[in-house]
């Protein structure tokens, strides 16, 4: 593993869940009914977990009615496919952080249709621009030292950038700032939705998300089956524990998204596109979640608000980073990686690729005990350590 | 597809299968520690002292080998694969038996003749299965290997029974949990009242006081078996607060928040590196807080407690708990 060799990586880390553990504790004694709300959201996903076709229905026809228009993709290929009908080739597209995007390869295929992807969020951007992986679901260059990012940044926009991370930052608005304005498409994800109002919550800091979702002409939104919940209230409830425990105290800002921009105010007549997005799309994906919601075991996973605290806690994740992983990192990562890529029962290459991840969990419990949903991560690993000896030995 | 499941990990499982225990040595060495000590073999109580104390000291060359193939730029998942078994491994196994001490020179079977003298001392009645202890499989669930794991689990409580017992006292953390927790799930009728050491000595010094003291001043590692598995972190608490003269200098990752020592699952066995690197991560951590002597209570956490020690040249005693408590009653 060349992941433990990179003493850079460890010492960035080590910074990194020292700030993370700070902010949270901060977080938690300052708004200190987040355990018990924590305790209703995992009911409240339980629920949505059991009812979930049925949820996403309800948010889809909610959507509809606002004027938006819906999809439900039931593989990663289907999704690629209607997002390519609707963003077409040769557009130019801001994209704000989705796993759910990455999942899928969404950037990576829109680029090879012709278009031209920028990743909004400021790590992601770091990421892409150096043609690597993420190695954090929330903070995906955690391990990037500012000087590199200066380096990179003086080669992307051909001025002069000094390693100070402000003018860093400045630097990256000033790149961003056109793009925004010019984009054809904007694409999100998001964390949580109401199934009966067809609300998309989308919670950052950066201001990035509303520009992407806000400015283009078109939204397009990926979303996971999974993240549907029967109410507003219900999606208020989740978006607070999601951010509690991913950044702290309360995000900068809280997206909430129905439908296309619309007004009435000339002669009461509604029309659409105002100063937001004309035409919203939102493409639900089941890609594997519809079949691990009828899994004993695997079901709690769906569960995940991609908070990113178990990774912040996990000890192998503290020393090896992105390399404990694919697309979704430490142990739950290897369960999540067995429900999308080939479904549970159907791709032995998919179970392989995840029991593999599986091997370098120590099944510790730690992340168990940290997670806000309690999710139980051990029995997970061993379910799919159970089913690796059952088909490859 | 074939070889999914890394091959230090099939080791572990062939060990289990074939030997009844985790590291594949011949069950006679099992009861050596207790020679001379003359305990029952038979009772309604029953020390289980596991593969970790009683085999570690033969293990950890065999663990060095398996280092030694990474460090040469060997995988170690290859290099296995084609070295399946102890001698294949290049362990000469009878030269191992004969050359490895055990006893007080030995900081894994020092633990289980500490654990002997306490319980003689308290005067309690038990007994113990020497080499026809069973293995009580758990690497085996870990691992996924549920149908033998279930077959040992069933020997496991075929054996308990023919010795009479009712009640097991367990000292390595992991077995005790999975007779625990995961026996019952996998035997029908399963009717054993299990406990760990540390909870047995609690309710054993309330029936009778004793007199412990020693001066020291330490962190506490808690094995993650034993905070989130069993969940007794606040019972091993409140039996080291009966040594008098003992100071505890708590980490913050502790208690059910403690942090894994890199042993997890058996970690050391495929990506040794790793394992250590986590192993040293987890010493300084605990060094943070000033104390320069850590306890804990599983023999795996010693051993990568010890190895992660060496690793970042930090100049510590590690104890088990049961070490400690001897010598507190000894002070």
């Amino acid at each position: 593993m060349e992941a433990v060799k990179s003493r850079k990586i460890e010492l960035a880390l080590e910074r990194a869940i020292k700030a993370y553990r700070r902010n949270v504790e901060n977080a938690l004694a300052r708004h200190p009914h987040t355990q018990k709300l924590a305790e209703e959201v995992r009911k409240i996903k339980e629920e949505s977990v059991g009812r979930m076709e049925e949820l996403v229905k309800q948010a889809m026809d909610a959507i509809s009615d606002s004027k938006g228009q819906v999809y439900l993709a039931r593989t990663g290929e289907e999704a690629l496919k209607i997002a390519e009908e609707i963003v077409g080739s040769n557009r130019l597209i801001v994209k704000s952080k989705s796993l759910t995007c990455e999942e899928i390869g969404l950037r990576e295929h829109l680029e090879k249709q012709g278009n031209r992807v920028y990743e909004t969020d400021l790590g992601e951007l770091i990421v892409q621009l150096l043609g690597i992986k993420p190695t954090h679901i929330i903070n995906p260059s955690i391990h990037i030292p500012r000087e590199d990012v200066a380096e990179l940044l003086t080669k992307v926009t051909g001025e002069k950038v000094p390693p100070d991370i402000p003018e860093e930052v400045e630097a990256v608005r000033r790149f961003l700032r056109e793009k925004f304005v010019q984009a054809d498409v904007g694409i999100s994800g998001a964390n949580v939705v109401a199934a009966n109002t067809g609300s998309l919550v989308i919670i950052e800091n950066e201001g990035n998300a509303r520009l992407s979702t806000g400015l283009p002409p078109v939204h397009l939104a990926l979303v996971g089956m999974e993240k549907v919940v029967p109410t507003f209230q219900d999606a208020m409830k989740v978006a607070e524990v999601t951010w509690r425990y991913a950044t702290g105290p309360s995000p900068s800002y809280v997206n909430i998204i129905s439908g296309p921009s619309k007004t009435a105010d000339i002669e009461k007549t509604l029309t659409y596109g105002v100063h937001g997005p004309r035409e919203l799309h939102v493409v639900f994906l089941d890609n594997g979640r519809c079949e691990a919601a009828k899994h004993p075991v695997f079901k709690e996973a769906l569960y995940c608000l991609r908070c990113g605290c178990c990774l912040y806690e996990c000890p192998v994740f503290a020393v090896t980073a992105g390399n404990f992983g694919d697309v979704y990192f430490g142990g739950i990562g290897a369960v999540w990686t067995a429900i999308v890529s080939g479904r549970i029962y159907g791709s032995l290459e998919g179970l392989a690729r995840a029991a593999l991840i599986g091997y370098t969990c120590l099944t510790c419990g730690r992340c168990r005990v940290k997670c806000p949903m309690k999710i139980d991560v051990p029995s997970m690993v061993v379910e799919l350590r159970r089913m690796a000896v059952e088909k490859f030995t | 597809m074939k070889n999914i499941v890394p091959r230090g990990y099939m080791l572990l499982k062939d060990n289990i299968v074939r030997e009844d225990n985790l590291f594949g040595f011949p069950s006679k060495v099992k009861g050596r520690w207790a020679e001379g000590l003359s305990l029952p073999r038979k009772g309604e109580r029953l020390l289980f002292a596991g593969c970790g104390y009683q085999f570690m000291s033969y293990a950890e060359p065999l663990l060095e080998k398996i280092k030694g193939m990474e460090d040469k730029g060997v995988s170690v998942d290859r290099a296995l694969s084609f070295t399946m078994g102890l001698r294949k491994l290049g362990v000469n196994v009878p030269a191992l038996l004969s050359k490895v001490s055990f006893g007080r020179e030995d900081p894994y079977t020092t633990v289980l003749l500490d654990a002997v003298r306490i319980l003689k001392r308290l005067k309690e009645d038990f007994a113990y299965l020497g080499e026809e202890e069973p293995c009580c499989g758990s690497p085996l669930y870990y691992l996924g290997f549920f149908e033998d794991f279930a077959r040992k689990a069933g020997e496991a409580f075929r054996r308990f029974k023919e010795a009479g017992a009712r009640e097991i006292i367990g000292i390595v953390p992991a077995c005790t949990s999975s007779l625990k927790n995961l026996h019952p799930k996998f035997v029908d009728g399963y009717d054993l009242e299990v406990k760990h050491f540390v909870e047995y000595l609690d309710e054993a010094f309330d029936r009778k006081p004793v007199k412990l003291r020693l001066d020291r001043t330490v962190t506490i590692h808690d094995p993650c078996q034993i905070a989130r598995f069993l969940e007794i972190s606040d019972v091993l608490r409140r039996l080291l607060s009966r040594v008098e003269g003992l100071t505890v200098l708590e980490a913050p990752t502790s208690r059910e928040f403690t942090m894994c020592c890199g042993g997890g699952t058996g970690l050391e066995f495929t990506l040794p590196e790793l394992s250590l690197k986590i192993a040293a991560k987890r010493v300084r951590e605990l060094l943070e807080t000033g104390a320069s002597t850590i306890v804990t209570c599983c023999p795996g956490c010693l051993m990568q407690l010890r190895h992660g020690a060496e690793a970042v040249r930090a100049e510590v005693e590690i104890l088990d708990v049961v070490q400690l408590l001897s010598q507190a009653l000894e002070g």
